[in-house]
């Protein structure tokens, strides 16, 4: 027997994460042996001892153990005492201390149980509290204070009191012997404890009884046949379980696995339901800090256990799940099935919380693992998971739940090529047919008690995408049944996350015409910097892929209108968040940083910045070229990109330059070769770029990229040296630039027509007769005298626009007027048409502008984002422009302007005041 | 209208016996006409004396209390008005339908009811091909639309969409109506409309543009939105002119143009602009042509513009001779030599400050005027 003893306690101590079986087992013989504990004192001894510690440590231990002990004894002496004296308020204050005291002995012991003598003291309380209530002469008699404190006490006992009910039941069944027993075990009280065995038996074995009772609520339940377990007890361990959520000290692991034990043992769908539900909630709360993510295993588990509440829900259809819905205390049974119950529960906050989990596990995961990879595996459970919700919220009606569900999905599929599409429905299916042989196997192998399983689940979690689960063969259809889906049950900001993902997807689908229309109809661009960070962060992906597809389909112009902004800002990183940008000027407090951190995209979605770059650098390559030969070099009107303008003159005042190394260099070089006529090599340059790897027809978009230089070299070289010749020959072009005669005659002609060249054909001859006559000074003088001229009453129309308050505003918005505003405005006024325009220079640019302007604040640096988001709309911005070229002019000029100008206000001060 | 199918149906099948369910039918229709006439037989007849007609008024309001009084004609008889209009038309009597409807719009009240038979209206003009008043009605509706900016923009959109369509009947036909089809489709809510839901009716406003000689301005305009619009919707016509003024692929606008003879033989609205259209489409060609050549042979622009060499020549003398070109013809090696004009230095400076000092005065002007205002 003794040894029985002693292994039981050696496995008890080596356990410490408490398995039920073993638990039961012992409070099971713990009980049984009650009546026995006076034969076998040292054994019931060394059970206590060997509980809390090793034996080396059993001394030190035990005196603290006491100590606290003695406090005890001490206050309930004196409780008694104040007791008999009707000293209420007393009594009072020492029932506090003594809970203290209690709380310190539970900590000291790390036994969750109370002592004997505490619950003995509790039924001295009640017994005695009950008896002066029932004397109504004792309580008249009292002072005014002491019955207050009376009435105080008596109903904190009752409540302090139920907690302990089973203990103090107990108790009162045997009060004798034990009395008997305290009451020896007070008188010997200062006895040696080695010595005194007996008296240290009894007192731990207070101990170990008040714990095990304690316990034993919980161990009830797990000790029972589940068949006697009824739903009020569940009903109430729940209760229990979710008042201690939160609290300190609660081992939160424990919590769940209570929980889940309780949901295999609840009565009926309704409990389980309700109990399953908190243990989803549970789960989330093992991991307690926002800015870590949640271990795979459990977010796995988490699915499952979800899955399993869906499957509840959908059987039971009576079981309505509500977000406002507090728990009922009172329900003691099952309800019958036809009536209507509610659980509390928010399935979409569920979904949402775990596929945030998801996130951010990738974002902290290093993406270049297998860990990553196996993460992204997952992606099918959820997207099951969430296909459940979905289905099951039709069910319900609740279509704006359904929306957001929807979202949800949509955003793991928006940046998914058909090819990724395809290697995860393969994948899903192949995790299905695993599942079904996983469970054919179960089936054929023993069958396990349904406990074990709850355990193993735990351990190694096996949770398969369902049977039913399937994706649509296109990922097209996918998208625009859950499109459809926001767009009629949706709010602003889901429709507008819904459309941003729809423009992406097309985008990366090459179909630039719908995305870039849908871009534009949907206004997303004047409205994006009022919405959240996030929603800006896709809308930055967006444009970064509406360029790239632009530049695919070769609109070039498209193409640097969408990039020309994101890249132009030189924080590409951040804008896409695809990492921290390092800036000199701005220090960030480290909550910006976590923040900042948290937005993070994972790696699988991140848009490549070095063919962003690259794709952004050509096309301002593309289209400042021209114009660079064109105006001579002279910078006055404004530069297409400044990003380009800056990095080519950069370039040009290297002293030496090497051969191209990164994106830059390589377009640069380009640049140059292209600025000499020197096509191929130019061609040769942009083609020995590595990001081209990158996209799929990379064959097409090479070609594309070929022609385009083709076409712009002819242009920069007739611009260039078309001054220098007579004539030249159509041939001899279409062979220098490997045209066909018709482009060429093509691009000439155009050039001929938007009088950029002034010459013209001679058909007989095929050659371009030129008629350029180079100015003379004067002329060339002239010319520019009257050009500034012209700029002056411009501008001074503009400063009395300001001045008037815009009476003509909309007119200098609408017309191309003024030297600054032809090259890209030119031809434009599609731009102000009605606000829906198609012309896609002006709207795009200007709510980019805007965009950036939120995207600036959002740094937290409001004033560079404002200056930008009023770039080119209000008169103001282009009177600034302006006044910056006159600047950019040389000092005298300068003089003589402003000279003029002030002649001009002051003839209008003298006109003033002759009036 | 069952009258015209039975009609239709003897004579296609040779044969005087009429179906059954057109006889049924025929009954229905006449009793409703019986019922509906019976209706609004009040109304009617106070309409149908002129006498009566004069003693109404401007004023809608008098007007209803009106007829209430002296004729016991109340809402319901005026609904009853709209009703039978509506059958009538649907019978084919359009100038029944546009009359009582006409009469309908004085004296209801009822915005929406108005607007539907003005385009009751409207239909019954046209199908009586009354352009002039067509023109009347096309014209108010389009007021009442532009009005209604309260509507949902969605219905505006169609709206305005019906009307660009059935504009089309009515400005093939009026003789103003090539000036008014640019001038309604080139507004920006029109526009906007066009290129949203009907870029097919693109065709019809650049066939309006090219046989207008006098609005060689809104060439441009229409070319830019041929030019984004080219992704949704292309046909001969807009891609003719896609080649002539963005390609400058000369070639390409001839095929083109054969094409765009075949596509207007066979629409009905074009069909009578053919002729009109090729000549001047052959204009625009030889004339973007000459902008960019100094010298042409004769014999490859007779090719190019379907004429035979001496047939072109006269062509092109006739455009010397009207001015239309400056241009000399160099018989001897056959060639067409333009005469140049570039803009000399001297003029170009005074091209730039042309108009600099009625700026300047204007700006004097409104600064000096400014406190008053």
């Amino acid at each position: 027997m003794t040894s029985r003893f002693w292994q039981r306690s050696d496995s008890e101590e080596e356990d410490e994460d408490v398995s039920a079986e073993e638990e039961t087992s012992d409070e099971d013989s713990s009980s049984e042996d009650e009546g026995q504990q006076q034969k076998k004192g040292p054994s019931r001894f060394m059970i206590g001892s060997s509980d809390s510690d090793s034996d080396d440590d059993k001394r030190v231990v035990r005196s603290a153990k006491d100590r606290r002990f003695d406090e005890l004894k001490a206050t309930c002496e004196e409780m008694r005492n104040k007791l008999n004296i009707n000293d209420w308020s007393s009594v009072q204050s020492l029932f506090d201390k003594l809970n203290k005291q209690m709380e310190k002995a539970q900590k000291a012991t790390e036994s969750l149980g109370a002592p004997r003598v505490y619950i003995k003291m509790l039924v001295e309380l009640e017994d005695r509290v009950n008896a002066t209530f029932v004397n109504k002469e004792l309580v008249k008699k009292m002072s005014p204070t002491n019955n207050k404190a009376f009435n105080t006490m008596r109903q904190r006992l009752r409540k302090h009191n139920p907690a302990y009910a089973e203990q103090m039941e107990k108790f009162r069944e045997a009060p004798e012997s034990e009395e008997e027993e305290s009451e020896e075990e007070e008188e010997e009280e200062s006895s040696d404890e080695e010595s005194d065995e007996e008296e240290g038996e009894e007192g731990e074995d207070g101990f170990e009884k008040a714990r095990s009772a304690k316990e034993k609520k919980k161990d009830k339940l797990l000790t029972m046949d589940p068949k006697e377990i009824t739903f009020e007890m569940v009903n109430k361990k729940l209760q229990e379980i979710v008042l201690s959520r939160g609290k300190k000290g609660i081992d939160r692991q424990d919590q769940v696995d209570m929980l889940t034990y309780l949901a295999t043992v609840a009565k009926g769908p309704y409990q389980k339901v309700e109990v399953l539900v908190h243990v989803v909630s549970a789960l989330f709360d093992i991991n307690p800090s926002m800015s870590t993510h949640m271990v795979p295993a459990l977010w796995r588990r988490c699915i499952g256990v979800l899955f399993e509440v869906l499957e509840l829900l959908e059987a039971n259809p009576h079981i309505i799940m509500d977000e406002h819905f507090e728990g009922n205390d009172e329900m003691t049974e099952e309800p019958e099935a036809g009536v209507d119950v509610r659980v509390w529960g928010n399935m979409v906050a569920f979904l949402e919380r775990l596929d945030d989990e998801h996130f951010k596990s990738l974002q902290v995961i290093d993406p270049h693992t297998n860990q990553y990879l196996d993460r992204l595996k997952d992606e099918p459970l959820f997207l099951a998971l969430a296909q459940k919700v979905s289905e099951h919220f039709t069910r319900i009606g609740d279509t704006k739940s359904l929306a957001r569900v929807a979202l949800r999905r949509m955003e793991h599929f928006y940046y998914k090529t058909d090819a990724v599409y395809d290697a995860m429905r393969k994948l899903a299916i192949a995790q299905q047919q695993a599942a079904n042989v996983v469970q054919d196997e179960a089936e054929n192998g023993d069958e396990i008690p349904e406990e074990d399983e709850v355990v193993v689940s735990k351990d190694s979690v096996i949770v398969t995408v369902p049977a039913d689960f399937s994706l649509e063969e296109s990922c097209q259809e996918l998208m625009d049944q859950l499109a459809v889906v926001i767009y009629k049950h949706g709010d602003e900001r889901t429709k507008a996350r819904a459309m941003l993902c729809s423009i992406f997807f097309k985008a990366i689908r090459d179909d630039f015409y719908t995305a870039r229309d849908m871009m534009l109809m949907s206004h997303l661009q004047d409205n994006v910097q009022h919405m959240d960070i996030s929603t800006q962060i896709l809308y930055n992906r967006t444009m970064a892929q509406l360029g790239l597809c632009a530049f695919r389909a070769g609109l070039i112009s498209d193409a640097l209108a969408a990039l020309s902004e994101l890249c132009g800002s030189g924080r590409v990183k951040e804008l896409l968040a695809q990492g921290m940008s390092i800036s000199r000027y701005q220090d960030k407090t480290p909550e910006q940083e976590k923040l900042e951190k948290r937005r993070q995209m994972p790696f699988h979605m991140h848009i490549n910045l070095e063919l962003l770059e690259s794709t952004h650098l050509i096309c301002a390559m593309l289209q400042e070229v021209p114009v660079l030969a064109a105006s001579g070099m002279q910078t006055h009107r404004k530069p297409l990109s400044k990003t380009f303008r800056r990095l080519l003159d950069n370039y040009d005042k290297q002293t030496f330059t090497g051969p191209p190394e990164n994106v830059r260099d390589h377009v640069m070089a380009s640049t140059q070769a292209l600025m000499r006529g020197d096509w191929r090599k130019a061609y040769d340059y942009l083609a020995g770029l590595t990001s081209w790897n990158l996209i799929p027809a990379k064959e097409t978009v090479l070609a594309m990229l070929k022609a385009k230089l083709q076409q712009e070299g002819l242009r920069t070289y007739l611009l260039t040296y078309g001054a220098f010749y007579h004539s030249l020959s159509q041939d001899q072009l279409s062979d220098m630039f490997d045209l066909s005669e018709k482009e060429v005659h093509s691009v000439v002609s155009k050039m001929m027509m938007d009088e950029m060249l002034s010459g013209s054909w001679d058909q007989p001859t095929r050659t371009i007769v030129m008629h350029a006559t180079n100015p003379t000074r004067l002329q060339a003088l002239a010319e520019g005298f009257a050009e500034r001229a012209a700029g002056l009453v411009d501008l001074n129309e503009r400063a009395l626009t300001l001045r008037t308050g815009g009476l003509r505003g909309e007119e200098d918005d609408a017309g191309p007027r003024g030297p600054y505003q032809d090259g890209q405005y030119s031809g434009n006024r599609g731009g102000g048409r009605g606000g829906r325009g198609r012309g896609l220079g002006r709207p795009m640019l200007g709510g980019y502008d805007g965009g950036a302007g939120g995207r600036g604040g959002r740094g937290g640096r409001g004033g560079m984002g404002s200056r930008r988001g009023g770039y080119n709309n209000s008169g103001f911005s282009v009177f600034g422009g302006g006044d910056a070229r006159f600047q950019g002019g040389d000092r005298f000029r300068q003089k003589s302007q402003s000279q003029q100008y002030d002649r001009m206000t002051q003839l209008g001060r003298v006109a003033d005041r002759r009036q | 209208m069952v009258d015209y199918a039975a009609e239709i149906y003897t004579a296609l099948y040779k044969t005087d016996d009429i179906p059954e369910e057109m006889n049924t039918r025929r009954k229905e229709v006449v009793a409703k006409l019986k019922t509906l006439q019976g209706q609004a037989e009040s109304i009617v007849s106070f309409l149908s004396s002129e006498d009566k007609v004069k003693q109404l008024k401007q004023d809608k309001a008098y007007n209803l209390a009106f007829l209430q009084e002296e004729y016991q004609i109340g809402p319901q008889q005026i609904d009853a008005l709209y009703n039978f209009a509506k059958f009538q038309f649907e019978c084919g009597n359009y100038s029944g339908a546009a009359e009582f409807l006409y009469h309908y719009r004085t004296l209801a009240t009822n915005s929406e009811r108005v607007l539907s038979a003005l385009w009751g209206k409207l239909a019954a003009e046209i199908l009586m091909q009354q352009w002039e008043t067509a023109l009347d009605d096309l014209t108010k509706l389009k007021e009442i639309i532009d009005a209604n900016t309260f509507a949902p923009i969605l219905q505006q959109l169609q709206q305005r969409v019906w009307l660009m369509h059935w504009a089309l009947f009515v400005f093939f036909e009026h003789e103003n109506g090539r000036n008014a089809i640019i001038e309604l489709f080139f507004q920006d809510r029109y526009l906007n409309a066009l290129q949203t839901t009907a870029q097919h009716l693109l065709r019809y406003l650049a066939a309006a543009v090219v046989v207008n000689k006098r609005r060689r301005n809104a060439m441009k305009d229409l070319i830019r939105v041929i030019e984004q619009e080219a992704y949704e919707y292309s046909d001969p016509i807009t891609q003719f002119l896609e080649c002539l003024f963005v390609h400058y692929d000369f070639e390409g606008a001839q095929v083109k143009l054969r094409e765009c003879e075949e596509v207007l033989d066979n629409d009905y609205f074009l069909a009578a602009l053919k002729d009109e259209f090729v000549e001047n489409a052959r204009l625009f060609i030889f004339e973007t042509y000459c902008r960019i050549h100094q010298c042409i042979d004769l014999r490859m622009l007779a090719g190019k513009l379907n004429m035979d060499a001496e047939a072109a020549e006269k062509w092109i003398v006739n455009l010397i001779r009207h001015a239309r070109l400056n241009a000399k013809i160099d018989s001897q090696a056959g060639t067409v030599v333009m005469g140049m004009q570039f803009p000399s230095a001297y003029e170009q400076v005074m091209e730039k400050a042309k108009g600099l000092s009625q700026r300047t005065f204007v700006l004097a002007n409104l600064v000096v005027g400014a406190p008053q205002t």
